[in-house]
């Protein structure tokens, strides 16, 4: 028989989840556990600058230290999300028009491609940070709390509100991929011609692999989502799935730079051999390279924390 | 000092003590969901807060729920609400249960309650929303039941006259109009 004063398992669902997340973001203020890797999440962050900026797009559901509790904190809390919105309303506006400008700027024989794929590129950004806010606004108008982009979040009412948000936040890092690739196409052409020299064609592939694994963590994220959905795996152990591919593309990113240190820190070498650059500048490539290479270590390291992790939780059960 | 809680210990904490915890906030605010929701996720808060300081209590439910009646105190003293028609809240009757068996009905005994004093409103909870006996009311306190009754009934006409305040003044007049009815009979039953 239906009860009034029993809770719905909707409503049991949603406070436990977000109890649980409390309870983890404080025990992680609390004490930082052993597989977290501070330096190393730092690094996994500037590494992918995208993943970064997008991800900030969100960071009001990350930061809020309480839930929203009535109907006022609720409206306060859309009230400041219109604001954003609003302002990335008409940055978006600006983007277009800036777009739009350019791509007629090309028609007419003036400018490149290259500028329209950058313009585009911002147009996606701005387009991205106006859609995410929106969809905050709707997720805070039907639960009246923060918004959250964890990925062990649960559906609200039918709507999974953080796979959206990361398909329209993905639409970043395409963007950008597209405009190196573009970019590595112009370079390989110059290099060709004995213009440039190929350590730029190195550089190049380095910030291409950096693009992609911007859009490669959107597309392991919206993986590690839909198993947590079909349940899969449990809240825990997609969290740590999502750090475990946070490690694995900041190691393989690195990879490219690393190669690309290192080419420059031969090449540096061979210069002041013949007096065409100075002992401090061979230093500091090396040091450029130990540090990449340090930080892969590192990368490393964590990757192996996390499946530590992972392994004692699959053992465990 | 922030002390890390086992997330498996808070999850079973919260496995045993959510329905009884909903049912405690929401038999007190007429069955509204949304309300409801919102007060006992504001008590989790609550209790996370406190708890990553002073630790777990050995009765968590029983700090839940009296942190949820404060913090509907809090609530019912904040708002204003709604005057009633007198068929709705009928007061005149010593009766069986104060149900509040709709939010507006809950809005209005909420708010009535937080105006009283605590021994007042505590024995009226445990006699209307926690539907305990007299009995069960006196064990609990080690008191008399008769003593129970007239703690009841001092609390109910206090009660009353604190809700009157919110009633529409149609029944104020009904309330006037009983009361003049009585005279009119007693001062005929003295003729006679």
């Amino acid at each position: 028989m239906y009860d009034k004063h029993e809770p719905s398992k909707e409503f049991i669902d949603r406070l436990e989840w977000e109890i649980g997340g409390e309870v983890r973001r404080r025990n992680r203020h609390a004490r930082v556990p052993p597989w977290v890797p501070q330096s190393g999440r730092t690094a996994v962050l500037a590494l992918i600058g995208i993943v970064l900026v997008s991800m900030a797009f969100g960071a009001a559901g990350i930061a809020a230290a309480y839930q929203v509790q009535t109907s006022q904190r609720r409206g306060d809390l859309i009230s400041g999300l219109e604001q954003r919105a609003e302002v990335a309303r008409q940055r978006l506006k600006l983007s277009i028009d800036a777009q739009t400008n350019t791509e007629r700027r090309l028609s007419l024989g003036h400018g490149n491609q290259e500028d329209v794929l950058e313009a585009r590129a911002k147009a996606a950004e701005a387009e991205a940070q106006a859609q995410s806010l929106e969809s905050q606004i709707e997720e805070v108008r039907v639960t009246g709390r923060e918004p959250s982009n964890e990925i062990s979040a649960p559906i609200v009412k039918g709507r999974d509100f953080v796979s959206e948000r990361l398909q329209m936040e993905m639409a970043v890092p395409q963007a950008v991929l597209e405009l190196e690739r573009l970019r590595l196409r112009e370079l390989e052409r110059s290099v060709s011609l004995g213009a440039v020299s190929p350590l730029e064609l190195e550089a190049a592939k380095s910030r291409i692999a950096e693009a992609d694994g911007g859009v490669q963590a959107f597309r392991k994220k919206l993986e590690i989502r839909q198993q947590f959905l079909a349940r899969k795996i449990d809240a825990a152990t997609a969290e740590l799935r999502i750090l475990e591919a946070e490690a694995e593309l900041n190691e393989r990113a690195l990879a490219p730079k690393i190669e690309l240190a290192r080419k420059e820190s031969e090449s540096t070498a061979a210069k002041v051999r013949i007096g065409a650059a100075s002992t401090m500048d061979q230093a500091e490539a090396a040091m450029r390279l130990e540090e990449l290479e340090m930080e892969r270590a590192k990368a490393n390291l964590d990757l192996a924390r996390v499946r530590q992790q992972l392994d004692q939780r699959r053992k465990g059960r | 000092m922030i002390q890390p809680l086992s997330e498996d210990e808070v999850d079973l904490m919260y496995r045993e003590t959510i329905r009884p915890l909903y049912a405690y906030v929401s038999r007190r605010v007429g069955g509204d969901r949304s309300l409801a929701e919102d007060l006992v996720q504001e008590a989790w808060m609550r209790a996370l807060d406190n708890w990553s300081v002073k630790g777990v209590p050995n009765e968590p439910l029983a700090w839940l729920l009296r942190v949820s009646r404060n913090i509907l105190v809090s609530h019912f003293r904040r708002i204003r609400p709604e005057q009633l028609e007198p068929a709705v809240l009928d007061l005149t009757v010593e009766g069986p249960r104060l149900e509040s068996s709709t939010p507006e009905t809950a809005a209005v005994i909420g708010w009535g309650m937080a105006q009283l004093r605590r021994t007042h409103a505590d024995i009226l909870e445990a006699f209307y929303f926690d539907e305990k006996s007299v009995r069960e009311i006196a064990d609990e306190r080690s008191i008399s039941e008769r003593a129970v009754e007239g703690r009841l009934h001092r609390a109910r006409e206090k009660l009353k006259r604190k809700l009157k305040r919110r009633l529409s003044p149609t029944a104020f007049r009904a309330e006037e109009g009983k009361t003049q009815n009585v005279r009119q009979t007693r001062a005929q039953q003295r003729i006679h």
